[in-house]
C-alpha cells in the first residue's frame, strides 16, 4: 500500500475551488473501453455483476469525474473537480497505485483555464518534493493542423492521423496502396461514370441483393467510402509535403523557440497563433516557460486528448510524474450532446518519493 | 505422485485423433475404470498419468504447470496464455486439428478487403455514429494483438484497427454480424464454408494465425527425475514415429566409393545414410523425405545404380532426436 495522500495537496486544490469528489472504486467497465479502446482492457482489472454488465475497479479517475458531471447537470456548465486515491492497473506497483488531480469543465476562457491548470500541477509537484520538473508540452491541434495541411484525400487524411496517434510507421504516405484485384473491373467503370453515377449502381447493386443493412452499415454508407477509397488508392503525397510532415513531427525544440519552427511549417494558421498565445500566457502567468520543451511526438497516444498536453518528469528524464492536458471532445465521448471544454491533470505520488531527497 | 501427467483432450475427434497418433508411436492408452474414466494410463511407460480434460482447459493447466505434457490446438495456448512462449514450449505440430483464426467481414463490405480497409470504416462508424466497430469474437487475445497498431521492426509492420470493441460470443460467433449483434467476427475456419454460408469473407490480410493440434510442454511444471524420465521415453518414441513417417528408405548398390556422393545427395535433397557408406557390394541405405524420392531414385541411377528399392518405415529411432532435445534445452538442467 502506498503512503497516505497528502492531505496539504486536496486542501490546496479545494481551496483554489475545486470540489473534492469521491467516486466509487467499482465503475462500469464500457465507458472506459470505449473511450480508451480496447488495449486498455488487459491493464484492467474487470469483473461481471449478476446481470452480466462488466465492472472494473476504476482505472482512472477522469472518466468517472466526467460522468459525474454530466450526472448533475448540464454538460456545458463551468464546474471544477478534485480527486484523490488509488487507481487500477495490472502491472504496477502489484496493479494499485495512488493517483491525485484536478479536472475543470465549461471554462469558455481556455488560456487561463489552461495556465492554472498547468501552474496548479506545478505548485502540486513542488509540494511533493519536486521543484524544478522538466516541463513537456505538445498540442495535438498542431498535429491535427499539419496533417489537413497536407493535400491528400480526407481518408488518407484520417489515416495519417491514427498513424500517428498510435505510433504507426507512416509508411502509407510513402506508397499507393495495391489495387483491389476482386473488384477491378467494377472500379474502373465506376470511375468512369462520376461519383453520382457511381454511387447510384452500388445502391442497386446492393440492394438487388436483397441486402439493406449491413452489420450496422447502409448500402449508402458502403457505396460512399467504395468511391471515397478509388479516389485515396490514386492519391499520392509529394515528396516535398512528406517531408514537411515529418520535420514537424521531429520538431523537440525549447517551447519559446518552437514557435519559429511551426510557423516555418504551417504558416499563419490558427492552431500556430493558439499555441503562441499560450506561451505568451504562461508567461505572463510567470510559469517557467524556458523550463518547458515542445514536442511534437508528446502526448500521441494519450487516449482523448485533443489540444495542450503536458508532461511533468525528473529533470534528468525519464517516466513522466504526471500529466495533463486538454480534452474538448470525452464529454461527448462520454454521452453528451455538445463538445464542451475540458482540462486537468493527474500526478502519481508514489512516483516522486524516489525523486524527493 | 512424481511422476509425468499427460493431458489429452477428453472428448470427439480430437481425442480419437490424438489416441491414434499416440498408438501409432506405441504409446497406448490404458483407461482404469472404463470410458467413463478420466484418469488413464499408459501401457508399458511407467510414471505417467493421463489426465482427460477439455482442450481449453488443457492449455490453462499447461501454463500453471499442473500438467507436464498436453494436446491442444495452437490458438487455444496463444489465446489462453499470456507470453506463451516463456511458460510453455510447442513441442511438435500433430498434423491434426487444423484452423485459421481469421478477421471476417460482410461480404457486402465491397470496399473492406484489408486491415487497413477495416480501420477506416471504424473509424468511420465513430464519426457517422459515435458508436465502435464491433467484433465478435471468442478469442479476446489474438484479436487485441492483432488490431493493436505495430511498429516497424515490430513482426507486422503495419496498420491496426483503432476504433473498435470486443463483443464476447459464448455461441455462434459467425451469426454475430447477420443478427446485428457485431460488424465483423474473429473465430476459427477450416474450410470456410460456414463463414461463406453467413456471408462472410476472410479479409485479405486477416488470417491470425494457422493453427493445428500441437504436443505441448509445461515450463513451470514440476519436472522431477522420474517425470523427465517418463518424458524422455514418450518424446523418443513420438520423434521415431514422425521421423518414420516424413522418410523413405531407399536401397540402392552403387559401384565404388560413395562418399562424396552420400555429401551430395544429402546437399541436394536432405537424404541421410544412416548406417553410413556401405561395405563394397552391399546396398547403400538412404533415408529421404517424402517428396524428395523420386527425384532421388533419378540421381541415383544417374550415378550408376542398378535396382533401386523404396520403402515406408516403421520407426526411426536417431541418437538424439530434436524432439526431446528441444524439452530439455528448454527446461535447462
Amino acid at each position: 500500500m502506498s503512503r497516505p495522500l497528502p492531505q496539504a495537496l486536496i486542501d490546496r486544490f479545494e481551496a483554489a475551488g475545486f470540489a473534492r469528489v469521491d467516486l466509487p472504486v467499482l465503475q462500469p467497465a464500457e465507458p472506459f473501453l470505449d473511450v480508451m479502446g480496447e488495449e486498455l482492457r488487459q491493464r484492467m482489472f474487470l469483473t461481471f455483476d449478476a446481470a452480466g454488465r462488466e465492472l472494473c475497479l476504476r482505472p482512472d479517475f477522469t472518466i468517472p469525474t466526467a460522468l459525474l458531471h454530466l450526472a448533475r447537470g448540464e454538460a456545458g456548465r463551468a464546474a471544477s473537480y478534485s480527486y484523490a486515491g488509488p487507481v487500477f492497473r495490472h502491472g504496477a506497483n502489484g496493479g494499485e497505485v495512488a493517483q491525485i488531480g484536478v479536472e475543470s469543465f465549461g471554462r469558455p476562457d481556455r488560456l487561463a483555464a489552461e495556465t492554472e491548470v498547468l501552474g496548479l500541477a506545478l505548485e502540486a509537484a513542488a509540494t511533493l518534493g519536486l521543484r524544478t520538473p522538466e516541463i513537456r508540452l505538445g498540442d495535438r491541434a498542431l498535429v491535427e493542423a499539419a496533417v489537413n495541411a497536407v493535400d491528400a484525400p480526407a481518408s488518407l487524411r484520417r489515416r495519417i492521423k491514427r498513424e500517428i496517434a498510435f505510433g504507426g510507421s507512416l509508411d502509407c504516405l510513402a506508397s499507393k496502396a495495391k489495387g483491389d484485384a476482386e473488384h477491378a473491373g467494377l472500379f474502373a467503370a465506376l470511375e468512369a461514370a462520376g461519383p453520382e453515377t457511381a454511387r447510384g449502381v452500388i445502391e442497386d447493386v446492393l440492394s438487388l441483393a436483397g441486402i439493406t443493412t449491413v452489420a450496422g452499415r447502409t448500402p449508402a454508407e458502403i457505396a460512399e467510402r467504395f468511391i471515397e477509397r478509388s479516389a485515396a488508392r490514386s492519391a499520392v503525397v509529394s515528396p516535398a509535403q512528406r517531408q514537411a510532415l515529418k520535420t514537424f513531427l521531429a520538431i523537440d525544440a525549447p517551447a519559446p523557440q518552437a514557435s519559429a519552427r511551426i510557423r516555418a511549417l504551417l504558416g499563419a494558421s490558427e492552431a500556430a497563433d493558439a499555441f503562441d498565445q499560450r506561451i505568451a500566457a504562461f508567461a505572463a502567468a510567470g510559469l517557467p516557460v524556458d523550463a518547458m520543451r515542445f514536442s511534437a511526438g508528446t502526448g500521441q497516444g494519450f487516449d482523448y486528448y485533443d489540444g495542450l498536453v503536458f508532461e511533468l518528469a525528473r529533470p534528468d528524464g525519464g517516466e513522466a510524474l504526471g500529466g495533463g492536458g486538454r480534452y474538448d471532445g470525452l464529454l461527448k465521448a462520454l454521452g453528451a450532446e455538445q463538445p464542451a471544454p475540458g482540462v486537468g491533470f493527474a500526478l502519481w505520488p508514489d512516483r516522486f518519493e524516489e525523486t524527493s531527497r | 505422485m512424481s511422476g509425468l501427467v499427460l493431458a489429452i483432450p477428453s472428448k470427439g475427434r480430437l481425442q480419437e485423433n490424438v489416441q491414434a497418433f499416440f498408438a501409432r508411436a506405441g504409446l497406448t492408452f490404458v483407461q482404469a475404470g472404463g470410458s467413463r474414466d478420466y484418469r488413464g494410463a499408459i501401457a508399458d511407460v511407467p510414471d505417467v498419468e493421463i489426465a482427460y480434460l477439455s482442450a481449453s482447459d488443457i492449455a490453462g493447466q499447461l501454463a500453471s504447470g499442473a500438467v507436464h505434457l498436453g494436446v491442444t490446438g495452437e490458438d487455444l495456448v496463444r489465446e489462453t496464455i499470456p507470453d506463451a512462449d516463456l511458460r510453455v514450449k510447442l513441442l511438435q505440430p500433430l498434423g491434426f486439428g487444423y484452423a485459421n483464426v481469421v478477421v471476417a467481414a460482410p461480404k457486402a463490405w465491397i470496399d473492406v478487403s484489408t486491415m487497413s480497409d477495416l480501420d477506416d470504416v471504424a473509424e468511420d462508424m465513430r464519426r457517422r455514429h459515435g458508436r465502435r466497430l464491433r467484433v465478435a469474437t471468442k478469442y479476446v487475445n489474438l484479436t487485441r494483438g492483432f488490431f493493436a497498431w505495430k511498429k516497424t521492426g515490430e513482426g507486422r509492420n503495419g496498420p491496426g484497427v483503432s476504433n473498435y470493441r470486443i463483443v464476447e460470443s459464448v455461441g455462434a460467433t459467425e451469426g454475430a454480424p447477420a443478427a446485428g449483434s457485431a460488424d465483423v467476427i474473429v473465430d476459427i475456419t477450416t474450410t470456410g464454408a460456414t463463414l461463406a454460408a453467413n456471408g462472410l469473407r476472410v479479409l485479405d490480410d486477416g488470417v491470425i494465425l494457422r493453427s493445428q493440434a500441437q504436443l505441448v510442454a509445461s515450463l513451470a511444471a514440476e519436472w522431477s527425475p522420474a517425470a523427465r524420465s517418463a518424458a524422455r521415453t514418450i518424446l523418443t518414441r513420438i520423434a521415431a514415429e514422425v521421423r518414420a513417417r516424413s522418410v523413405r528408405e531407399i536401397r540402392a548398390v552403387i559401384d565404388g566409393r560413395v562418399e562424396r556422393l552420400i555429401v551430395d545427395l544429402g546437399a541436394r535433397f536432405d537424404a541421410r545414410a544412416p548406417f553410413g557408406p556401405p561395405a563394397p557390394g552391399t546396398p547403400l541405405v538412404l533415408h529421404a523425405p517424402k517428396r524428395s524420392v523420386f527425384d532421388l531414385v533419378e540421381a541415383l541411377s544417374a550415378a550408376g545404380a542398378g535396382a533401386v528399392t523404396v520403402s515406408t518405415l516403421e520407426d526411426v529411432f536417431e541418437s538424439s532426436p530434436a524432439l526431446v532435445e528441444d524439452l530439455f534445452g528448454a527446461l535447462g538442467g
